[in-house]
């Protein structure tokens, strides 16, 4: 079990999906544990979909979810990824031409910026008292 | 300075009581410490530009587990520190 508790779900289109915070929260927590650049970026990019406040929401009982038996937080190791952007197969893959993606988000130079950014804005989360 | 949460740290197994004047203790909390305590010292860094500025020269030169989540913490602080600094590598400076 890596989960404290089930996914958060939503209708949409008659389909049961995870809401866009659980989307965050399961592509942060790939991104602590697989680190690659697919983790990376999915997981910036779902940050910018809901703003500050949104991850800030979202983010916030991610300890509690993923809650570690060395009492170790998966969020701070979150931040770390964030900021260090440095996925394990960051030499391999050239976004230019990676799954058709579209500018700025072609750019690993602007994913690392909006990556750390939301590196401050996770790592307030992790250590303002709440 | 208001250390409480920081006192009963796991982090100062080796340690009789907490001195936070010590660069030492200081690395001990940011490399062992868990988020109870990390959490009192970043209240405390918040007001305290001397503490803030001694934990960056501490992360930028000693290896500690989440070096980039300091960087990122004290940038979240208003300090102007590169969060992608190229820092001592943990287990390339602590491996025998």
């Amino acid at each position: 079990m890596r989960r404290a508790r089930p996914l958060e779900t939503e209708e949409a289109a008659g389909l049961c999906v995870p809401t866009l915070e659980e989307m965050a929260r399961i592509k942060a927590w790939l991104l602590a544990t697989r680190h690659t650049v697919r983790d990376y970026l999915d997981t910036v990019v779902l940050f910018e979909r809901p703003g500050e406040s949104g991850v800030e929401r979202a983010m916030r009982p991610f300890d509690e979810i993923y809650r570690q038996p060395t009492a170790a937080s998966p969020l701070a190791e979150v931040v770390e990824r964030l900021a260090a952007a440095a996925p394990s197969d960051v030499a391999e893959i050239d976004l230019r031409n990676y799954r058709g993606l579209q500018p700025p988000w072609n750019d690993w130079h602007h994913v690392v910026a909006r990556g750390r950014y939301w590196a401050q804005v996770v790592a307030r989360v992790t250590l303002e008292d709440t | 300075m208001d250390p409480a949460g920081i006192e009963t740290s796991r982090a100062l197994w080796n340690r009789r009581a907490l001195d936070l004047r010590s660069d030492e203790v200081l690395a001990q909390i940011l490399d062992r410490g868990e988020v109870t305590a990390w959490r009192a010292l970043y209240r405390m860094a918040r007001s305290d530009k001397a503490l803030r500025a001694r934990i960056r020269q501490i992360v930028l030169t000693v290896p500690v587990a989440l070096p980039h989540f300091w960087l990122a913490a004290l940038a979240s602080l208003g300090e102007k520190v590169d969060v992608g600094a190229v820092l001592p590598d943990y287990y390339e400076a602590t491996a025998v």
